[in-house]
Parts: structure tokens; sequence; C-alpha cells
């Protein structure tokens, strides 16, 4: 399975609002999950549309976005896993009350599913689940 | 979705496709049952409808393009390369005070074209812009990148604004320049009640704003015998304003029909009007002035809609202005629209042809004697504070004017009743402090302060954003102008505006995309859509822009061969359902005179000259 990761600073110039993403990508191994070391690549067409999936409907950013913004860092990581992926984007804003959401992205033998989540209890029973330290 | 699926079964929903993927048009037309639209739709999107990649687009992602010496750098942007319609990388720079997009596709080099006429304005407005909250329940998934996924897709920033429907294809003229129109396109579009029904409903399950205003457009939508029921059936779905995109002819001959359809519930005539004299609108020139009177009978409002090309009527946007303020008991705006090159147009003829809006906008303040100046305009996103504002007040998600600043512009302007002079509203009206105030107050909501203060407080400083001695008298007369302010900002009544009326207008400006000047960053933004008959939302500008994959591919799908029409219609052709002329009648009635006179001298061309204007645009001239 292929997955990308990616570590964003975002400006939004409009609304003066603006967020960090960073991520870790775990492969299941057995009954654990390990820590995978992703490749660093450019910003392809298919992980535009991999990030494109992943953020544009939580955060409203799109490709445009990143390459018209004033102020934008992107790294991205292309992670391959002979198994099941999961990949855990943390979103922390700023000038918003400090909000923290994670967008989770999970691809196994039963396709492919995005979960948004709010830091809070759930998150954190979801890592504690899945054996993953929070981040 | 899935209820329905069991209910309706896959099998009887393949009876209405044939093997070629097109549906089958009468059969599915006499269906009750709306969700078997839905589920066609979703299969002939599946099977052939949704763009793809290799085949309808492409994607060449390569270097961006260099900026020059002596130019600088706006933005960055992606755009289409004209020559083979892929994605492509863009720039946006300033170059001797204009700005100019230049992209780069890897097969096909690079091309530059004017984006907006004047950097400076573009800068100013620049600092209105602002963004929408999209929807929450996007039609589709994102699979192909923009604009080859619409729509609408989880990437779109707003929500619709105004929905446009199209209701046939149909039309009773033949402008050279379509390619559109039944006769040409060889076949016939003409969803039933039922299917638009289905298109109308599906553009109101948005959230978490359903569409609330829509256009119904053509062809020529007068043509359908039942638009009046189209029109009932829209309200009866909740829209609160319904316009119609017409020639207005039909009007001038028929003026029953203008007040059937005022009763139905249409609020606006957009009207198509290049000028104010034959050369610049062999359009519905001699019609308009009879086509005026029978909206007034019927009161319905009109707004004049001129597309401006540079070498053809650019020199008549003043005069058009003066016309719509002169009759401003019919005419309650005029929206600019500069010209959109459709299909492959030469750099030579471009140059010639190509207007952007901050030229519009400067050639009105030169024809208007600097009565309407460039700084009274205000791009669209400047509405949305109001929006916010209303929304902290109310607790509940407002309707958003979220489009792309460089996409549209708009003022207001009154005629002071005595002395004629023409006023802007900005320019007794401070709108960024104004503006800067409502931020404020929507903070202070925000952060747990009292709602009823903020509007309190509001109404309290109003009066401090007018300057008075500047303030049209019609307007200054019992502080008018707060009252209508403080009905659209606290109670977000943009119909208060209509309080304007006497001796006012609205001017508005919308340059509509091509792929010369395409911008992937403004078509996200789009606010102005169109459902399909399998029930998308699909922005104006990849809508039109696109039309082999959008607009034509699923009109066609959903149509009747050109002959089956004639056939069920009984006719031998489309033609006797075209538009004669009869420019000698038309000019001697009373109105065209009542009208025209001050604007437009008929003795300056002959008769002859006239009747080979009319016949070369695509209108037949008939006499007694
Ligand atoms: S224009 Fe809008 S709906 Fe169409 S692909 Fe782009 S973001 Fe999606
Ligand atoms: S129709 Fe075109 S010009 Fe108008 S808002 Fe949409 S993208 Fe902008």
């Amino acid at each position: 399975m292929e997955a990308y990761g990616f570590y964003l600073e975002y400006y939004n110039k409009y609304q003066k609002f603006s967020y960090r993403i960073s991520h870790k990508a775990c492969g299941r191994s057995g009954e654990n999950w390990i820590e995978l070391e992703g490749d660093n690549v450019e910003l392809d067409e298919t992980g535009i549309l991999f990030f494109e999936r992943l953020f544009a409907s939580p955060l409203k950013i799109a490709y445009v976005d990143l390459v018209s913004a004033d102020e934008t860092k992107l790294n991205t990581w292309r992670y391959r896993f002979d198994g099941p992926i999961v990949l855990i984007h943390k979103v922390v804003w700023r000038h918003l009350d400090d909000l923290t959401t994670y967008i989770v992205y999970m691809s196994d033998e039963e396709g492919e599913r995005i979960i948004h989540l709010d830091e809070n209890e759930e998150i954190k029973e979801f890592f504690t689940r899945l054996g993953i330290p929070v981040f | 979705m899935e209820t329905v699926e069991k209910d309706v079964g896959i099998s009887s929903v393949s009876r209405y496709i044939d093997e070629d993927g097109r549906v089958k048009y009468p059969l599915l037309a006499d269906n009750r049952d709306l969700h078997i639209f839905e589920l066609v739709g979703k299969k002939v999107l599946e099977k052939s409808l949704f763009p793809e990649k290799g085949k309808d687009f492409d994607v060449k992602l390569g270097d961006f393009p260099g900026v020059k010496d002596g130019e600088k750098l706006i933005r960055k942007t992606l755009s289409i390369c004209p020559e083979c319609r892929s994605l492509v990388r863009a720039v946006l720079l300033e170059r001797d005070n204009k700005v100019y997009i230049r992209k780069l596709c890897p097969d096909h080099g690079e091309l530059e074209e004017i984006y907006w006429g004047d950097a400076e304005f573009y800068h100013l407005k620049s600092k209105e812009a602002d963004e929408g909250r999209g929807i929450e329940n996007p039609y589709l998934e994102i699979k192909n990148a923009c604009p080859f996924n619409c729509g609408l897709c989880p990437r779109h920033r707003s929500h619709t604004a105004l929905l446009n429907l199209a209701v046939t294809n149909r039309c009773h003229l033949g402008c050279w320049y379509c390619f559109f129109y039944a006769q040409v396109a060889g076949y016939v579009y003409e969803p039933t009640l039922e299917h638009i029904r289905f298109m109308l409903e599906v553009a109101r399950r948005q959230r978490p704003i359903p569409a609330k205003a829509v256009q119904i457009t053509g062809g020529e939508p007068t043509m359908r015998e039942d638009i009046v029921e189209i029109v009932k059936l829209a309200r009866e779905l909740g829209y609160e304003h319904v316009q119609l995109n017409t020639t207005g002819i039909t009007f001038a001959f028929n003026p029953k029909l203008a007040k059937e359809l005022r009763e139905a519930g249409v609020n606006t005539i957009y009207m198509s009007f290049d000028g104010v004299s034959p050369i610049t609108n062999p359009k519905n020139h001699w019609e308009v002035p009879y086509i005026l009177d029978s909206l007034k009978e019927a009161k319905m409002g009109v707004v004049l809609v001129p597309t401006v090309i540079k070498s053809v009527n650019l020199n008549e946007v003043g005069a058009m202005v003066k016309f719509g303020l002169k009759f401003n008991d019919v005419i309650r705006g005029v929206n600019f629209q500069p010209i959109s090159l459709v299909g492959r147009v030469p750099r030579k003829e471009r140059e010639r042809l190509r207007v952007t809006i901050p030229e519009v906008i400067k050639e009105i303040e030169n024809q208007t004697e600097g009565q309407i100046r460039l700084e009274d305009w205000y791009t669209v996103p400047i509405t949305i504070p109001i929006s916010r504002f209303v929304e902290a007040v109310t607790g509940r998600p407002q309707f958003t004017m979220s489009n792309h600043f460089a996409c549209g512009a708009a003022t207001y302007v009154v005629q002071d009743r005595k002395t004629g002079r023409i006023t802007a509203i900005p320019q007794f009206i401070d709108v960024y402090s104004l503006s800067d105030y409502l931020r404020e107050l929507t903070d202070y909501i925000k952060k747990g302060g009292s709602r009823r203060l903020a509007k309190m407080k509001l109404l309290m400083r109003l009066n401090r954003f007018v300057d008075w001695d500047k303030t049209p008298e019609q307007l200054r007369k019992r502080k008018r102008i707060l009252r209508i302010l403080y009905n659209v900002f606290a109670r977000h009544n943009y119909e208060a505006l209509g309080e304007f009326h006497f001796n006012s207008l609205f001017l508005g400006m919308m340059h509509f995309m091509d792929e010369y000047n395409y911008d992937v960053a403004r078509v996200e933004r789009c606010d102005i859509h169109y459902v399909t008959p399998d029930g998308r939302v699909v922005p104006f500008c990849t809508f039109n822009v696109f039309p082999e994959i959008y607009r034509d591919k699923a009109q066609k799908l959903y149509s009747m061969p050109l002959n089956e029409y004639l056939k069920l219609k009984g006719i031998r052709s489309i033609a006797v359902e075209r538009y004669k002329r009869n420019i000698r009648k038309l000019e001697a009635g009373e109105p065209y005179k009542r009208y025209y006179d001050g604007f437009w001298d008929p003795e300056s061309l002959s008769y002859e000259e006239k009747k080979k204007i009319s016949m070369k645009f695509g209108v037949p001239v008939i006499e007694d």
C-alpha cells in the first residue's frame, strides 16, 4: 500500500489564520504497529490528489492554495508498505484558540477510510487501541 | 441512497440507458419518481459523464513560468493551456501597471494574457478578498484535479449564490457566434417538469445554505410553453429569488406573459442589452422599448446585461448607465460582462476584443464625466463581513457571496432628481470603515459579547459612516439611508437595497473566464453554478469554458435528436420557430422614440444599412 504524508506550514492571508500540519505513519506488522520511514519526495500529481482528499474537506485547502499563498512551507513523504497503513496528520491551528485536529487515513484490506478527530478522549482512545503514542 | 437503490433496483435503472451510454430520454422523461432521475444520473456519471484523464483532459505540471526583468510576481496559480487544454502552472505578474497571467505548458510553451488592466487597482481590491465557508455535503469525491472534478467537490469554497437552470437549447434567434442552440447542435435539450423538479431539489440539498436564487436560462426560456409552471415550481421548492435570462423579445409582443411570470414569482428579468444603437446591439435594439414597456406594465424589474467588447461597444458603457438611470422605473441595474473568448482566438484578435474589469470601470468614469469613479467600485467579497456579522447575531449560517475578488465588482448609483447629478454610494458611505467595524462587532460576539448590544452599537455608530453633505437629497430625508443600511447589515435583507429605488441603479460587473485568462484559484471559489441533468452542480466557468466536458456532454446525453423533436411537434423545420424582425414597424412606434430620444438618432443609418446589420447578426428582416 502507498500513502503520502505532509509537513505543512500555511498562512491564510485573507482570514489571517495559520496552521501547522505534521504527521506520523505506521504500518501493521503482525499484531503491532511500527513507525514507517518515508521517502522525501517532490509533490507529484498523485500526491496532490492525496493531499486534497485528506485536507480539502476539513481544512478547505486545495493545491492551488498552496502555490498561491504568500507563506507556505511544504514537505512531502511517500510511504510504501506491504500491509495496512495508518497515517495520522495532526493539525494545530494558530490564532484559533490552539485548536488541534487529527486527520487519520487508514488503508487496509477493507479499503480506505479518512476520519477526522478532535483532540479529546476519543483520539487518545484511538491511539491507545492502535498502540501508537499520541504526538 | 441505499434504500432508494434497494427499492428501485439497478436493473430498472439500466432500462433508461442505451448501449452507448445515452439516456433514453422520452422514456425517462415520463417518470414521476425523482429517485429514478437520481439513479440514472449516477449511472451515466459513472459510465461516461465524469471527466476522464487522458481522454477528456490532461495534467501537465512542469515548471512555473519565469518572471522577467521589469516584472513583479504577484502570485502563482494554475491555468489551462489553450492548445491542449491541459492543466498547467501559471503566474500572475505585474508589468507597466497591468496584471498578466503567464502560463507554461511543457508541450506548447509559454502563453501570456492580460488579467486585470490596472495593477494598482488590483492590489487595492485584493485587500477585499475573503473566504467563504463552502458546503458541508459535497456532491462528489475528489478523483481528478480541479477543474475536472465538478461538482461540487470538497475543495469548492463557495455555496451556490445563483443557480443556473437551462430549460431548453431552443432559441428564437440564431446569433452568429452561438453553437449551442438546437438547430446547430442537432439535438433538443429540454428537461421535463419532473426532471426540473429533481434538478432544483439537488441544489436545495446544499448544506448549510441551500440554494436560494435561481436563474432560468436557455437557449431562450420563454420558448417553453410551460415556463410559468417552471417558475411556480422553483418558488414552491423554496427559491426566494427567481430571475429569467432572456433576449426579452417575447415580451415585446406578449405583455401578458410578463404579467403571468411576475405573478408566478419572477423577481427580475436578466436581459441582454449591448448598447443603445443597432450597431452595438443588433440583438434586440428595436424590440427593447416595447420590452421595457411590457415589463413596466407587469411591475417587473429588469437588469440590462451588456457583453462588453473593446472594439464594439466599450464606447457606449456610459450611455448604457445613463439609459438605465433614465428609465429606472423599470431598469434596476446594468450588469456589464467583459467578453469571455470562446474557442481559439489569435493574439491580434484577442487584443482587439479583450477588455478587463478595471478598463470598463475607467471607461464608465470617462463617459459619465467623472461622476462614477474607479474607487467607487467594490469587489463582491466585500459583503462577506456582513454575512459573518449576521451569522454571529443570529447564530445561523448565512448566505455568503464568496467568489474570488477578481471575478466581479459592483456599486450603486443614485441620481439627484433636481440636478441630475450622479453619485455613487461609496462617495457618501465609508465602506472600508464600516466593514472593519462589522468585523470588530463579529469578534465581540464570538468572544461572548451580547448580540443585542452589538446590534445597538451598530445602530448608534452607523451615522458616523455617512457623509451627510454628500448624500443625495432623497436619501438624506428622514435619514432614510440609515434605515436601509440597518436593514442590510443587521437583518441581512438585501431587498432593502430596493429602497434606493428612486433614481438609483445597481451597477455590476462580472468577467467570466476563458481558456486564455483561466485561473483555478478563481473557479474554486465560484458561486454562480449550473445544475446538470444528471444532478451535479457545476461552476459557471467550467460549465461554459469546457462545454465538451460539462455543458454539451451532459445535455446531449439527455437530449432528443432534432428529427425526433420535429416529428413530435409536427413541424418540418425548427426555422418556423425563428423570430423575424419588422424594423420599419418597430421604429415607427411611439415607445421607440420615447426610449432612444437623446441616445440614438435612427436617421444616422439608412434602412438598408439597418437591415444588413440585423441580417448579418442572424435575425431575418421582414416587411409588411
Ligand atoms: S471548480 Fe470546484 S467543484 Fe470543480 S473541481 Fe474545482 S473545486 Fe471542485
Ligand atoms: S462565473 Fe466565473 S467569473 Fe463568475 S464567480 Fe464564477 S468563476 Fe468567477
